[in-house]
């Protein structure tokens, strides 16, 4: 599917979508949503709907059942003594419970069979199944799930309507590649019919204009030589090794930032606003913080549904309360954050890919995150020492960016490499056997990547540090540009959507679909 | 308006993106690269009424048929419509914007397999004509024609960026070009190259002593198992050019252009090709007529005349333009002209009594592909248990059984015999004997010794093996 198909598309619904009455803008959208996966795939259809009707009846059955309990327990509230109370509300939570946990394994367990068979299968020295791995299922299944999760625990009322509910599902500008939204915040704002408004225009129109810029620009142009290095490491020495993992850093940001911020640029085109899923997570101070601020709808997803009710559950409860007795308070408290930590970015690891490689990479992150939880004394005792001058300064700020940075691309030798024994190699080059030579001999340019291309590399990142920058300082830069005295502002818009239309990776080159469209 | 700001800022976006557009209209006809003689050529197009003989293709035309000299001998006034790297969207864009000013009798569509085995467009040509269109209905047609293949929709749209220019004397030149053709030219000419010379009418003339020898000798080898096709969409593309000829009144013809021989020994595939082209023509009832099976009596084999792999120099195209007029002149008038083609391809081949270019290949056994597969592949292994072994190939037609020749070539030029003339590919020796230095092969065809020899120098590395 084409980014170019992707924006005419857009452009062409948020023109129906208000021209549409009102009452039919939903219906509208639903139709354009499935339109628009039909169009990237039918055969991903029937999955899609499996999710939605599942989801929307399991939910269903989860509030009705619940209705019953308390309907039940309200008629018979004066004959009934409080054990036979508990029990009628048990029996109420054991049917909403199996109804769940059916639905959750339905989904969970298609999301696995299609994900992980055909690994699983080579991996065994079976032969390779032929699945279809439909496009963006994995976002539509925690999109559903966390609305299952929700209802199950009382968060939401069930959604009556099938066509409503498979309108969250489906929505189509975040239906590929997330952000991953709840549905207290979504659906809403898509059954609401919203009024043409030129702000959501211009803001929804500079926001796809900058996505695009970020992935056609800088992405697809960083993506032959992180491709070639990886595919190829044996080739290569630790120090062009450590340029193109530095190359994925920006190629997986700016890829999976640059859709995100497309999408959320299409959807406020008709005044929907999506959820944000990056907050420039290159300038975070801890391996905690990056997570905050990359892929934020589902380290969220993960927080709800996962790490909280991991950390509480009973045995957690009872490891707690015995290092409490034996390490003391702050173990206590830090034990359950590490252990959920660990085990949610193990999940993480394997939601990219049932190989080794993504699972010591969730492990590496959940074994840092669980390492800083436990330390987190130590580090408030080091603090105090160095004063709060030290601590507060700049350089200080700077330096655990740095570290942060640092952290994280040694986890991205991991999550790029084609196997863990190559990341391993990897990271053993970068650190034993740089052959800094192949900086200079001219190899850096036999990585498919020309001079030019360095060059306009060069330019778009300082661009994209400078608005990074600018953001992190709190100046909301979109606001910023259309305040701008008219003249400046076309001359900056001009000059911008010059650079962009100049130097966008064409089809004609080679460009790339959506890293994370296929998880 | 001012009641209704949503509207007053909507018309304010449409003026701003209205604007972009226009500035990238401005890139797309300032900010390129121009290539002078094309630009030439298309203007002098526009300017004239009077074109009666046409030639439409890519640059084997514009180098080829001299159409001063067929003026002169036709008494039509020829012109060659020409685009380097042009395929059928072009030659029918070009065809198109020659009718908007001229009534031409004949169309001559000149044909060769790299650039009618497909409808798809070079993005240079396309970058190289459409600019200069000067038909909008015509450049959008183009356009939608070419990205309809690939669809490369940005990229053929935004012309700047794949064509952009490069440097200010690049902007300089597509505006003088653009602006003031002719006497931009004349400036130009100076620092052009002296080698080649647009005599006007399309034709670019070509005088060096260079010649493709070496590139035959380095490039083509044998069959590489690549099919040139008429396609479906290249035969669609004729007919709907036949149709555009037809409804402007001119009539078609189709010329196969005449590859140098090491192509058609070499590549089964061009042979193909030119079969089903002939056959289409012959079903669309469009004479076609190809020179590459020209006998002796209407021109000489044009070989020697090639300074790279596809292009002749000026003499060559004097020779092909005069066998051209004598066809054209005696087809318009009826007579029956298959006399000085081959009847097929076996009586083609059966001509070519000589060998184009020759080969040598150090036999590696672990090698996925080797040469000896195609020989004798049990005794070539045999030998290589013990000696270091050299083969030898060279492009000919079946019938003929070539010969070769080893010689050990010093750095001085001198030459020591190893083996001489004989049917046998293989030449053996001590492992590691001939390491560092140069074995030559030279082959000729056995019992056609007067129609030459052809050589190819092996510079064997110290410790090949």
């Amino acid at each position: 599917m084409s980014l170019f198909f992707l924006i005419a598309f857009a452009l062409l619904c948020a023109a129906l979508y208000y021209l549409c009455p009102n009452r039919f803008k939903w219906v509208l959208l639903l139709l354009v949503s499935y339109a628009y996966y039909a169009y990237c795939g039918a055969g991903a259809l029937p999955f899609l709907l499996l999710t939605t009707l599942s989801t929307w009846a399991g939910a269903l059955c989860i509030g009705r059942i619940g209705a019953r309990g308390k309907a039940a327990l309200k008629a018979r509230k004066a004959e009934l003594d409080a054990a036979a109370k508990k029990a009628l509300k048990a029996q109420t939570r054991r049917g909403q419970r199996a109804v769940f946990f059916a639905v959750l394994l339905l989904n969970f367990g298609a999301l696995a069979l299609l994900k992980y068979a055909s690994p699983a299968a080579q991996a065994l020295g079976l032969p390779a199944l032929d699945l279809l791995l439909p496009l963006g299922i994995s976002f539509y299944t925690f999109q559903s799930m966390g609305y299952l999760i929700d209802v199950y625990n009382g968060k939401t009322a069930p959604q009556q309507n099938p066509a409503k509910f498979a309108l969250f599902v489906s929505f189509f500008p975040q239906l590929i590649q997330g952000p991953i939204a709840r549905y207290d915040q979504l659906a809403p704002q898509l059954m609401q019919p919203h009024r043409f408004d030129m702000d959501n225009i211009e803001r929804g129109l500079l926001l796809m204009l900058w996505g695009f810029f970020k992935k056609k620009v800088i992405a697809d142009r960083a993506l032959p030589l992180v491709s070639e290095v990886f595919a190829h490491q044996g080739e290569y020495g630790g120090a062009v090794i450590a340029v193109a993992v530095l190359f994925y850093s920006l190629q997986q940001y700016c890829d999976f930032s640059g859709g995100i911020d497309l999408v959320t640029g299409i959807a406020e085109l008709m005044g929907i606003r999506l959820a944000p899923n990056f907050k420039r997570p290159y300038f975070s101070v801890s391996l905690g913080d990056f997570w905050r601020r990359w892929h934020i709808s589902l380290g969220a997803w993960m927080r709800d549904y996962v790490f909280y009710p991991f950390a509480l559950t009973r045995p957690v409860s009872r490891l707690s309360k015995a290092a409490r007795a034996r390490l003391g308070a702050d173990a206590a408290r830090a034990l359950p954050a590490a252990l959920g930590n660990i085990l949610v970015f193990l999940l993480v690891g394997v939601w990219h890919g049932a190989t080794a490689n993504y699972v010591l990479w969730g492990l590496y992150n959940g074994f840092i995150l669980a390492m800083s939880a436990l330390l987190e004394p130590a580090y408030r005792r080091v603090h105090a020492r160095l004063g709060e001058g030290v601590v507060k300064s700049r350089a200080f700020y700077v330096f655990r960016v740095l570290r942060t940075f640092l952290i994280v691309n040694i986890g991205w030798y991991f999550d790029r490499a084609l196997r863990a024994g190559d990341a391993l190699a990897m990271l053993y080059k970068t650190a034993f056997a740089p052959a800094f030579a192949q900086l200079t001999d001219g190899t850096l340019l036999a990585l498919g990547l020309s001079a030019d291309d360095y060059r306009i590399l060069a330019v778009s990142t300082a661009i994209l540090i400078a608005v990074s920058v600018l953001q992190e300082r709190g100046v909301a830069v979109r606001r910023a540009v259309l305040a701008l005295p008219a003249a400046a502002r076309v001359a900056l818009l001009y000059a911008f959507m010059y650079f962009v239309a100049a130097n966008f990776v064409g089809a004609a080159s080679g460009g790339a679909g959506f890293m994370y469209a296929i998880f | 308006m001012n009641k209704h700001p949503n509207l007053r800022r909507a018309v304010r976006l449409c003026i701003f993106l209205l604007g972009f557009a226009l500035l990238l209209a401005f890139a797309n006809t300032h900010l390129i690269q121009t290539d002078t003689i094309a630009r030439l050529t298309l203007h002098e197009m526009q300017q004239r009424d009077d074109i009666e003989l046409a030639f439409v293709g890519s640059s084997i035309v514009r180098d080829h048929f001299n159409a001063p000299l067929i003026t002169q001998e036709t008494g039509l006034n020829a012109f060659c419509a020409t685009v380097p790297t042009a395929s059928m969207p072009a030659s029918i864009a070009l065809t198109k914007e020659m009718f908007l000013t001229n009534d031409p009798q004949w169309i001559v569509l000149v044909t060769e397999p790299y650039n009618f085995e497909t409808v798809r467009e070079s993005t240079e040509a396309q970058y190289k004509l459409m600019p200069f269109l000067s038909d909008p209905a015509n450049r959008l047609d183009y356009y939608l024609r070419t990205t309809d293949e690939d669809g490369y929709y940005l990229d053929r749209l935004l012309m700047f960026r794949g064509f952009g220019a490069k440097s200010i004397s690049d902007v300089i030149k597509t505006v003088g070009l653009r602006h003031f053709p002719e006497k931009t030219y004349a400036r130009l000419r100076e620092d052009m190259d002296p080698t080649v010379s647009y005599q006007g009418s399309g034709f670019l003339r070509h005088e060096t002593d260079e010649r493709a020898d070496d590139a035959i000798r380095t490039v083509v080898r044998e069959y590489t198992g690549y099919h040139y096709e008429l396609f479906d969409g290249s035969r669609e593309q004729l007919a709907l050019y036949k149709q555009l000829c037809e409804e402007n009144g001119a009539q078609l013809m189709v010329v196969i252009y005449p590859n140098h021989t090491a192509h058609a020994l070499a590549e089964p595939g061009f042979l193909d090709y030119n079969d089903s082209l002939m056959a289409f023509c012959q079903e669309m009832g469009v004479p076609c007529f190809n020179f590459s099976f020209a006998r002796p009596e209407l021109m000489p084999r044009l070989d020697a005349y090639f300074f790279d792999l596809y292009h002749m120099v000026g003499e060559g195209a004097d020779i092909l333009s005069r066998a051209f007029c004598r066809v054209f002149e005696a087809y318009t008038a009826g007579e029956d002209v298959s006399g000085w083609f081959y009847p097929n391809r076996w009586a083609y081949l059966d001509s070519i009594d000589f060998t184009t270019n020759a080969w040598i290949t150090f036999f590696d056994p672990d090698a996925p592909w080797n040469p000896a597969l195609e020989q004798d592949e049990a005794r070539v292994r045999e030998l290589a248990r013990t000696q270091d072994v050299f083969l030898a190939d060279c492009n000919h037609t079946a019938i003929y059984t070539p010969a070769y020749k080893f010689v050990l070539r010093g750095a001085d030029g001198s030459e020591t015999l190893l083996q001489d003339y004989g049917v046998d590919t293989l030449y053996a020796c001590e492992p590691g004997a001939l390491d560092g230095q140069t074995l030559r092969v030279y082959a000729r065809i056995q019992g056609h010794e007067e129609t030459g020899e052809v050589w190819y120098d092996l510079a064997i590395p110290a410790q090949a093996r």
